[in-house]
């Protein structure tokens, strides 16, 4: 046992880089993003001109939505929680089960899902051509007539600008010891010490691997068997995107499936799915008060 | 003989050794030009390639960090970096300029590579289940001495707590033993909340070990890093092939480029032996007894030798530049001349007497023949031939 004893002294030794960083900025054009803002909230980017980025995505709490699965064109349910579209840009890949390896990709995707927007980005453009005033402002940035590669870039730099800085977490990493309360600090550390950190961690607190859903066996209240669409392979069933844990208390309902709507619930959900333990009511406690100092505020774009 | 013809081949000989020189001088300009460009490319080329073999490094790094915490972004920024890398590498410029197999390497690079990026995420994934398994593991034996279980139980779970460290510490051991002592925490679990966790973790713990190693296994036979040595080694191929061609090419200029010179001294030679030749005639003609007079092509005398000067009177200088028509006088015929001027333009030789002018305005009788010079079928000047007569008879 007493090398497990050297064991964990080696990981704290690996931790003296503390294992989450605060987020910065990435840089990205003003007046493109300006213009993905506006297309975001526009349904013109669906088939039946209902649904827009924003339908899903409300930018004005969270970045997501509160319903468990989203509702797409003609009123038709998607089959995954929709995920918040701050600080996406950080993610190592898109969607729950990684399809799209970048922003561009998943808007793509998103556009052209026959549930989602259900639509073709060629048809998006013409409309957008024969639109009073999308095709000046294009034509503002790239002097040339809209093209697909256009539609795609400002929406993506837009969601470059959704970086929401200076949660108090942050801040407190950055050195303001009381930017957290004594209790978050000790949900901090059991985070960290109790396993979750394993796959929460780095600037977007996950976001960054793909891991199994639950160590029991297969628990799933969505038709998505996660990785598997994507590869295949029977070790992927049920492996999902670790989603990033930042503003975490504004992204309810919670899991890909959008089981629940309680952080309380979600972390005792993981300490049983994830972690394979019991956890006392207190230790919950204080790992939802650290949860919430991961709220950071609004992207200047947005104010 | 009717007309002097002069620009003999033997001339030319100097400027087609000269053009060539330049030619060749051109060339090697062009060519170092060509080939400082290469090299940089080259060098740039060659650079990323030597990144991509630093960052398939880093990757292999990680895989050596199995059962620990491992900071994924690092892994996330590498693969970015990578990525990037290979495209730059995908690109027209190069891809043509080096070798012409190049474009098939690259895509070998893609294909190797997304097999090792989709390997990683596998170990990720593996990685985490095991990690937490050894937090939980822990924790749990820290507190083994408050837990109410026999003390047979609590030996099979110390038992398994030292086969799981062995693992961690890759010791060979028997997965078969680990197996069985997990199989019987799971017939002595019922609905304990305690013995469930305990057996998850561990019945995991050996799927996921077993997992990892195929893992690595399969990471060992991924041709990554073979591809990129293979494509380094093909441009290393390349480069000395480049200095070989190089070397060759400017030994070949130097061997020219010293043959030109020895022509040219042998030529120079030539010229040199026909200057004093042309020295001597010059002398002849200086001193000769006859009246000599050399112009261009529109008769504008260019050149008149001592015998003139002293016959008729005037001064090389006043000469020079004037039209042959200095001397005519009135006591020809207008017939005489305009018979010269047709002979002359026909490119024929005339022949006769004529009566010219002395500066001081006395005639003089003068036997003449006035030869074209002839230089590539045209007329390049003429050549007046003057006898005086009254001193003949």
């Amino acid at each position: 046992m007493r090398f497990i004893l050297y064991f964990i002294l080696s990981f704290t030794l690996l931790w003296s880089k503390e294992p989450i960083s605060p987020l910065e900025t990435i840089p990205y054009n003003e007046q493109k993003a300006q213009l993905g803002k506006e297309l975001f909230s526009d349904p013109i980017v669906s088939q039946d001109n209902t649904v827009s980025c924003a339908t899903c995505h409300l930018l004005s709490s969270g970045g997501d939505n509160d319903i468990v699965f989203s509702f797409g064109i003609k009123g038709q349910m998607g089959s995954m929680n929709a995920p918040t579209v701050f600080n996406s840009a950080l993610n190592f890949k898109q969607f729950w089960d990684g399809r799209a390896k970048d922003l561009a990709d998943q808007a793509h995707q998103v556009i052209e899902n026959p549930v989602e927007m259900g639509d073709n980005i060629y048809d998006i453009v013409k409309r957008l051509r024969k639109d009073k005033h999308y095709p000046k402002k294009f034509h503002d940035i790239y002097q040339e007539e809209i093209a697909k590669e256009h539609l795609i870039e400002v929406l993506v730099e837009f969601e470059r600008s959704l970086i929401t800085l200076d949660a108090p977490f942050d801040l407190y990493l950055k050195g303001e010891s009381n930017a957290i309360s004594q209790e978050a600090k000790r949900g901090y550390e059991l985070f960290k010490s109790k396993g979750c950190i394993l796959c929460h961690n780095g600037r977007n607190i996950g976001g960054n691997l793909f891991n199994r859903f639950g160590i029991h066996e297969a628990n799933n209240h969505s038709k998505s068997l996660g990785r598997y669409e994507v590869t295949k392979k029977e070790e992927d069933k049920y492996v999902f995107k670790v989603p990033s844990l930042r503003n975490i208390e504004l992204t309810a309902p919670y899991m890909h499936d959008g089981r629940v709507t309680s952080l309380e619930d979600a972390v005792k959900i993981m300490t049983d799915y994830q972690l394979g333990r019991e956890m006392k009511q207190e230790d919950i406690d204080a790992i939802v008060e650290f949860l919430k100092s991961l709220t950071g505020k609004l992207p200047q774009i947005l104010r | 003989m009717n007309a002097i013809i002069v620009g003999r081949k033997k001339l030319d000989f100097f400027f087609i050794l000269i053009s060539f020189f330049m030619m060749m001088l051109i060339f090697l300009v062009i060519y170092v030009n060509k080939s400082n460009r290469d090299m940089k490319y080259y060098t740039i080329y060659h650079k990323e390639i030597k990144n991509l073999s630093i960052l398939d490094q880093k990757i292999e790094n990680t895989l050596l960090k199995k059962y620990r915490y491992i900071d994924y972004d690092e892994l996330q920024d590498i693969n970015h970096e990578f990525q990037s890398v290979l495209k730059f590498l995908d690109n027209e410029k190069f891809l043509y300029k080096f070798d012409k197999n190049l474009k098939n390497k690259i895509a070998l690079l893609y294909t190797a590579y997304n097999q090792k990026e989709s390997l990683i995420e596998e170990f990720k994934a593996t990685n985490a289940r095991p990690t937490n398994s050894i937090h939980y593991l822990y924790d749990l034996h820290q507190s083994i001495e408050e837990l109410t279980i026999s003390s047979d139980e609590k030996r099979l779970f110390l038992n398994i707590f030292f086969q799981i460290e062995q693992l961690v510490m890759d010791i060979p051991n028997d997965l078969s033993h680990l197996q069985a002592d997990v199989d019987k925490i799971n017939a002595i679990k019922q609905n304990n909340k305690l013995y469930d966790y305990f057996y998850q973790h561990t019945r995991l713990f050996i799927k996921d070990i077993e997992m990892m190693k195929n893992i690595l296994k399969t990471n060992e036979q991924l041709d990554l890093y073979n591809t990129i040595k293979n494509i380094s080694y093909e441009l290393e191929k390349y480069s000395a092939q480049m200095y070989e061609r190089q070397y060759t090419i400017f030994l070949i200029f130097i061997i020219f480029g010293c043959a030109n010179l020895i022509l040219l001294i042998v030529n120079y030679k030539k010229i040199y032996k026909l200057v004093q030749n042309l020295f001597t005639f010059k002398y002849v003609i200086e001193k000769s007894e006859n009246i000599i007079i050399i112009t261009d092509k529109n008769r504008k005398i260019e050149y008149v030798n001592e015998t003139f000067k002293n016959t008729l009177g005037y001064r090389k200088e006043e000469v020079v530049g004037q039209q042959d028509s200095l001397i005519a006088s009135d006591l020809m015929s207008k017939e005489t001349y305009e018979n010269i001027n047709e002979t002359l333009l026909a490119g024929q030789k005339w022949e006769g007497e004529l009566i010219s002018r002395k500066k001081d305005g006395s005639p003089i009788y003068e036997k003449t023949s006035i030869v074209p010079i002839i230089n590539k079928d045209k007329i390049q000047g003429y050549l007046f031939i003057k006898f005086e007569r009254m001193r003949s008879v």
